[in-house]
Order: C-alpha cells, then sequence, then structure tokens
C-alpha cells in the first residue's frame, strides 16, 4: 500500500512539474512571438508591462478572464463548451511520454526522468496528433456559424492528410532504433543524433508537424482573412483562450518530438540534461514563428496536393531506402 | 488484469486537462460580465443576419480523403512492428517482403493521382 | 495492485457504458458520434488493462483517428433531415430486439472464457512488439503482404464509386 501511494505520489509530482513547465512556457512562448513578430515587422512588440513586457502572458490571462463567454444562438452548447478543454488537454498529454534525462537517484532508488516510459510511446504520441483533430472539428461544428464549420471541414482534412506523412516519416527511426519507447529512441542516439542518418525523414517530419500544427502556411482551418478564425470564430474569453494554449503547448510538444527523434534529446555535452532539451525544443517554435513571418498561405489544393502527391511518396521511398540501406550494410 | 502506471498516468492526466480547462472558465464564471438582450449570440455572418442553420450538405472530396487516410492509416499501423523488428532481421529477404508491401502501396498512389483523386475539382458536383 | 486495477477496470467500464448510451440515445448524429468516441476510449483503455498498448493504440489511431473522422465527413456529406425516421420512438420490440443482440454476446464470450480458460487469464502477458513484427514477417508473411492489397482493393473501390458519381452528372 505504502509502495502504491509512494507510485500515486511521484506521479503527481512529476505530472504537476511538467505541466507547470510546459504552461510556463507557453506562456512566454506567445511572448516571444509577439516580439519577435513586432521584430520582423520593424515594430516594437508588446513592452509596457513589465520591464520588456514580461508580465504580458499575464495580463493577456487577466484581460481574457474578464470578457464574457458567449455561447451562439443555435449552436450545440454542451459540444460547444466542452471542445476547447479537448484542444488544450491533448496538446498536454504528449508530454507524458517525453524523456526530460536520464534517471535521478532518490533515496537509492532510480527514478526515471520521464512521467511514463511506455513501449509504445511512439504510437502513443501519433494517437494524441490524430485525437487533436476533435478539438477543431467538434469545436467548429457545434459553433453553428458557417465560417467554423467550413474552418472545422477543412481542418479535419488537413489534419488527417498530414497524419500520414508524419506516421510514416518516423518508420525510418523506429527501424534505426528498433523500438518505439521514446526513452530507447533517445539512448539509440547515443553515438549520433538521427537528424544526420535521417535528413530527409527530419524533413518530411517537420512540414508535416508544422501542418499539424495549423499555423501558417498551413492556417488554412483558421485563415483570419477569408475564414474568420475559422474554427474559433464564436469563441470569446477564456474558451478562445483555451485553444489559444493549445496551439502554444502544441508548438512546444512539437520542438520536443523533433528534439527526441532526431535531435539526440536531452544528449547533450557540459549543460544538464533538461537544459539540452529546451534548448532543442525551443528551436522548433522559433522556427516556427519566423516562417509565420514570411511565408504567404497555402491554397486549399495546394496544400492537400503538397500532402499526398509529394510527401507521402517521398516518405515511403524513405523507408525503402533506409531499408536497403541498412540491409546492405548489415 | 494487469496494472500499469501508465494506465492511472493517462487518466490522471486527463483529469488534470480537466482542471486546467475549467480552472479558468471558473474564473471567468467570476470575473466575466454577462449580458443578454441584442444581437450579442448571433453567429457571426460579416454583419448580416446569418441564413438558416449553419450545418449544411459537404461536397464528397473530403469524404474520399478521409477514406483513403483510414485505410494507409491500418497499413501504416502493420508496417511500424515490421520496421520495429528490422533491425534484428538478416539478409535481403525482409527487405523483398517490406518492398512488396511499399510497392502495392505505390501502386495505389500512382493510381490514385492519375485517376485525379488528387486534383481538387474547381466546382464540387453534388 | 489487483484492486486498482478493478478500480480502472469500473472506470472504462462505465465511460464504455455511458458513451454507448449516448451514441444510442442522442437525438444528434454528431452528439452520437461524440458517445462512440468515448466507448472507443473506454475499451481501448480495456486493453491497456489487458496488458496489450500496442493493440490499445491501435484503437485510438484507426478507430477514433480515422474511423470516426470519416463516419463525421459521411454525416457531412448526407445532411442528415431533422424530424426524419430515425427520430420516431421505436417499438417496444425493437428494444427488446437490440437487448438481445446486446445481452447474447456476452452469454457467448462469457461461456467461452469459463470452460476455455487461456493460461494468461489472471496474468495478461505483453506480446512485444519486435515478435509481433516478426510474426508478420516470417510465419504470417503472406497475411501481411495480403493486407496492403486488401487495403488498395478497399480504396479503389471507394474511389471508383465516388468518381462514378461525379462524372455522372
Amino acid at each position: 500500500m505504502s509502495l502504491w501511494l509512494a507510485g500515486l505520489a511521484l506521479l503527481l509530482v512529476k505530472i504537476g512539474l511538467v505541466l507547470f513547465v510546459v504552461l510556463t512556457g507557453a506562456a512566454y512562448l506567445v511572448l516571444a512571438e509577439r516580439k519577435l513578430l513586432a521584430r520582423f515587422q520593424l515594430r516594437l512588440g508588446p513592452n509596457r508591462a513589465g520591464p520588456l513586457g514580461i508580465w504580458q502572458p499575464l495580463a493577456d490571462a487577466l484581460k481574457l478572464l474578464m470578457k464574457e463567454d458567449t455561447v451562439p444562438a443555435g449552436a450545440d452548447r454542451p459540444l460547444f463548451l466542452a471542445a476547447p478543454a479537448m484542444s488544450a488537454a491533448t496538446a498536454m498529454l504528449i508530454f507524458a511520454v517525453v524523456p526530460f534525462g536520464d534517471s535521478l537517484t532518490i533515496a537509492g532508488r532510480p527514478v526515471p526522468l520521464v512521467v511514463a516510459d511506455v513501449s509504445v510511446g511512439l504510437l502513443f504520441v501519433l494517437a494524441l496528433s490524430s485525437i487533436g483533430v476533435y478539438g477543431v472539428v467538434l469545436g467548429g461544428w457545434a459553433s453553428n456559424s458557417s465560417f467554423s464549420l467550413l474552418g472545422a471541414i477543412r481542418g479535419g482534412a488537413q489534419m488527417i492528410s498530414y497524419e500520414l506523412p508524419l506516421a510514416l516519416s518516423l518508420a525510418p527511426v523506429v527501424m534505426l532504433a528498433g523500438s518505439f519507447s521514446l526513452v530507447d529512441i533517445v539512448s539509440a542516439q547515443a553515438g549520433c543524433p538521427f537528424i544526420v542518418k535521417q535528413p530527409a525523414a527530419f524533413l518530411i517530419f517537420c512540414v508535416s508537424a508544422l501542418a499539424e500544427s495549423k499555423r501558417l502556411p498551413f492556417d488554412l482551418p483558421e485563415a483570419e482573412n477569408e475564414l474568420m478564425a475559422g474554427y474559433h470564430t464564436e469563441y470569446s474569453g477564456m474558451r478562445f483562450g483555451l485553444y489559444f494554449v493549445g496551439e502554444y503547448v502544441n508548438m512546444i510538444a512539437l520542438g520536443c518530438l523533433v528534439a527526441v527523434f532526431f535531435l539526440g534529446g536531452w544528449r547533450g555535452p557540459l549543460l544538464p540534461p533538461f537544459v539540452w532539451l529546451m534548448l532543442k525544443a525551443a528551436l522548433v517554435p522559433l522556427v516556427l514563428i519566423w516562417v509565420r513571418a514570411t511565408l504567404p498561405r497555402l491554397r486549399f489544393d495546394q496544400l492537400m496536393h503538397s500532402s499526398w502527391k509529394v510527401l507521402t511518396p517521398l516518405a515511403l521511398a524513405n523507408i525503402l531506402v533506409t531499408g536497403g540501406l541498412m540491409a546492405a550494410l548489415g | 488484469m494487469v496494472f500499469t502506471w501508465l494506465n492511472v498516468g493517462i487518466l490522471v492526466f486527463l483529469v488534470a486537462g480537466l482542471l486546467f480547462g475549467a480552472g479558468p472558465l471558473l474564473g471567468s464564471l467570476l470575473f466575466a460580465p454577462r449580458m443578454s438582450g441584442g444581437d450579442a449570440r448571433m453567429p457571426y455572418e460579416c454583419g448580416m443576419t446569418p441564413h438558416g442553420s449553419s450545418w449544411k450538405q459537404f461536397g464528397v472530396n473530403y469524404y474520399v480523403y478521409a477514406l483513403l487516410f483510414l485505410a494507409f492509416d491500418v497499413d501504416v499501423l502493420y508496417l511500424f512492428p515490421v520496421a520495429a523488428w528490422y533491425r534484428d532481421s538478416q539478409g535481403w529477404l525482409p527487405f523483398v517482403k517490406i518492398f512488396l508491401f511499399l510497392f502495392i502501396l505505390a501502386v495505389g498512389v500512382v493510381y490514385f493521382w492519375r485517376k485525379g483523386v488528387f486534383s481538387w475539382p474547381r466546382r464540387i458536383m453534388q | 495492485m489487483q484492486t486498482s486495477a478493478l478500480v480502472l477496470f469500473v472506470i472504462h467500464a462505465l465511460i464504455i457504458g455511458v458513451g454507448g448510451i449516448m451514441a444510442v440515445a442522442s437525438r444528434s448524429l454528431v452528439r452520437a458520434l461524440v458517445g462512440l468516441i468515448m466507448t472507443l476510449f473506454g475499451v481501448s483503455g480495456m486493453y491497456l488493462l489487458l496488458n496489450a498498448p500496442f493493440i490499445a493504440l491501435m484503437q485510438l489511431l484507426i478507430y477514433v483517428g480515422a474511423v470516426v473522422i470519416l463516419i463525421f465527413f459521411a454525416i457531412m456529406l448526407t445532411k442528415a433531415p431533422a424530424g426524419g425516421e430515425e427520430e420516431r420512438p421505436n417499438q417496444v420490440r425493437t428494444y427488446l430486439l437490440a437487448l438481445m443482440a446486446g445481452v447474447l454476446p456476452t452469454f457467448v464470450i462469457g461461456w467461452v472464457v469459463l470452460t476455455d480458460q487461456p493460461a494468461s487469464i489472471n496474468a495478461p502477458l505483453e506480446t512485444g512488439l519486435k515478435a509481433l513484427g516478426q510474426g508478420l514477417m516470417e510465419p504470417y508473411f503472406l497475411a501481411f503482404e495480403l493486407i496492403s492489397v486488401v487495403l488498395l482493393v478497399a480504396m479503389s473501390a471507394a474511389v471508383i464509386l465516388a468518381f462514378k458519381r461525379r462524372q455522372s452528372r
């Protein structure tokens, strides 16, 4: 019984720490994005709330709290109310399997620095990203607004189309690591990170992940100029805030996944593992922000084509090339 | 039945997610103003009054993509355990087997491409 | 640990039950879909209890991630009219038949489990993914290749049907 309680306490502490780090990260990612976008456009960005605007995330949250939470007439009320939480929760669940470092020794017992070392962690991540579709689809559908519904349908089609190259690009990683556990994948990269052996898979994964995150140039589901924010047109106040947090948590999650699958995870010289993981994980969100400031939006047919005509065949070919090389080199 | 921390972890995480979702909403319930009357609850439609419900019919294209995805997804999931085992395999025979599997899939992609499935129609007919 | 497993079992069973009732009883098709998603989640939790995480996640990936989205697009395609014949209250006979269809498999499965218990019934073993992969590549190689043929046929048939309709107009 005491073992059971200790296990539960450990689990709760780990989850609490992870959620704290991730949510703080997401809050400051919003600030970083606003600052960087402003710089890209020769503006200053938020600089009033505290020095350099460091209290801006807090101010934003307070502002959202003070806004009215409306439900449009004719909407499917329970679904409309629940959908944003779905979007945020799936993004956060990804961190359950991300290893933050090697195991620590506390009171003579090794404590692995991962919430759950699942033997099928990679599939868990893929499953979550496919469940993430529902926050978009159900939220958009429940709003009873034409724009939201269009955004929902587009979002659904886009996310399932890019799910495929996302999964296929990870097959070579599994072939090299011989395991689905994220912990094993990181330890398989002790010699050299997989980005060296799998540059094609890395690129395919990054593009598909960008599309999964529904950000420019793939932000068709929420295209503000034609769909007026798409699936979250009707959301206001804190519920809109939840979608927003979900998007930014998702960006950090993608950063962590790219780091774990291709950049060697927490491995690195000198600095502690956790810092290395965070440094590597910060790369992807920064590139995403840069891309947002640079590229125009794709057209919907171009979006679907680039998944089915380019990325999927490329990913299939990449699996074969990897298999051939592995068989040839023994 | 087997008890795993994964199972509890997922449930606890789900509860945490729900609390995280519900907390701010509780806050907004306390702090946010509540108006009534007027057209505050009218769905957004560029200033016009929306015409009927928005739940309308959609083209078949989306459905076809979803169907293709379903089939490919099943394929990928069969490929995954094989990929995990591939490192322990010997010689070229497993490669040939995977090649056959992927070749049939690739034939599918080429066929749909030629058939025009991946070209979005200018006007979706019903 | 057995008690905690039992508690988890009850939680999952409740999720499955509530989801199932929601899927059958809702007026709105999309809400029924949400009920279906809940049920599938519960079933996947059951697979985790049976120490089959791969099957559990396959369940989520294929059913929740693909099949339900497909059903959603199908609902959007058909525009189910409110007040159609499905909305009429059912006869008692329909309910009885439905109940029988639900209860009968329980007896069959229960009977099988009671008469022919597998060795792993109390402590299910996890089949490693590598063992699964080896199984697909060596003894069940033909089945593995046939999967891709079957799926190719299914996809092509769906595409042909959808496109026939598009050309005939």
